[in-house]
């Protein structure tokens, strides 16, 4: 529950098959990185490499100042409004690895389906 | 006249219109045939013309020009495709990178397509994520659903490979399923039947004809879901 100026997020580990989720309380005027930066130090896995999502998938940047936007999803469920992140996205997050990509591989020569 | 490119896409709209019946219990969902798009060439180009340059590392790159190049071509927007300096200084702009990346070799994922989606598009992504790549077929109807209310093209990233996936072929009866799969890392010349008959534009099934699976049982995969603007 939100107290004191302070906004509490749920947030759910998906990398483990058991989906741990931790509750974390932050002052309203924290910057969303630092709800990333202890979840992931919660769930000991590296900041740098992960990412919060909300339940329905979206994606939050952390490093920006979420304006509200009309239509997005928000899940209110009980909690005192923080604002900017919890408007547009709700408490209810998921924590999640960061995929990094670029190797280069021949695909071969592969048929396609009749 | 048609290419062989065109040819294929076109045979596979003519076959989505046969297989949505209900008696064959198969459906074919294709983000751009939905769209009636035949100019896969043009975004198929824009993966081509970096892709001898970033040869290696710029995978995920190349799938998010496929993409923007989509966005273009359906008139969601108007910019111009960017390059990888480009992608790598939006990233830079917002904060998710120190400004030693641009320039760099570095590689990026799905997160950091969304990312740059949003900057310089505007655009909003939704990310699955499966904790291993023998999740993926379970994800096919989800899918399915996304190609048949977005349509828009999706990043895969897992392992170490970008690709972009441009349909889903999903049996409701036998759970059985294909993905048509465009291949970033294909780094020759732009001749559609070469690309078409090397498999690098392609159905994929999750295991093949000699069992091999086509995503790692041991690797999480994020897949990047742009959803298309509710509103011009």
């Amino acid at each position: 529950m939100a107290s004191g100026g302070k906004v509490s997020f749920k947030v759910t580990l998906t990398s483990d098959p058991k989906l741990p989720f931790k509750v974390f309380s932050v002052p309203e005027a924290a910057p969303f990185t630092a709800v990333l930066k202890f979840a992931a130090e919660e769930f000991k896995v590296p900041p740098q490499t992960s990412a919060i999502i909300t339940n329905d998938g979206v994606g939050i940047n952390p490093q920006q100042s979420a304006e509200f936007k009309g239509g997005a999803s928000i899940a209110i469920v009980g909690l005192k409004c923080q604002g900017n992140v919890f408007l547009k996205h709700g408490s209810e997050l998921r924590l999640i690895p960061r995929d990094r990509v670029g190797a280069s591989r021949m695909v071969g020569a592969a048929s396609l389906l009749e | 006249d048609l290419t062989t490119f065109s040819r294929c896409v076109s045979n596979l709209r003519s076959l989505r219109c046969q297989l949505i019946v209900e008696a064959l219990s198969c459906i074919v969902h294709l983000a751009l045939v939905k769209h009636k798009n035949l100019k896969i060439m043009s975004a198929l180009s824009w993966m081509l013309k970096w892709s001898t340059f970033s040869l290696g590392w710029g995978c995920a790159y190349r799938s998010l020009q496929t993409i923007i190049s989509w966005f273009r071509l359906q008139h969601y927007a108007s910019v111009d495709v960017p390059s990888h300096r480009e992608i790598q200084q939006a990233l830079v702009d917002i904060g998710d990178k120190d400004p030693s990346f641009v320039g760099s070799r570095e590689w990026i994922g799905a997160i950091e397509l969304s990312f740059v989606l949003d900057k310089l598009l505007g655009v909003s992504c939704k990310v699955l994520n499966v904790r291993s790549g023998a999740e993926l077929p379970e994800k096919c109807r989800e899918l399915a659903l996304h190609f048949e209310s977005q349509g828009t093209p999706i990043m895969i990233g897992g392992g170490v490979l970008a690709y972009t996936l441009l349909g889903v072929d999903y049996n409701e009866a036998s759970g059985d399923c294909a993905f048509l799969i465009l291949d970033p890392h294909y780094t020759g010349n732009d001749e559609h039947k070469k690309i078409v008959n090397g498999g690098w534009c392609g159905w994929k099934k999750a295991v093949d004809s000699k069992g091999k699976n086509f995503f790692l049982h041991d690797k999480f995969y994020n897949l990047l879901l742009p959803q298309r603007p509710s509103m011009v």
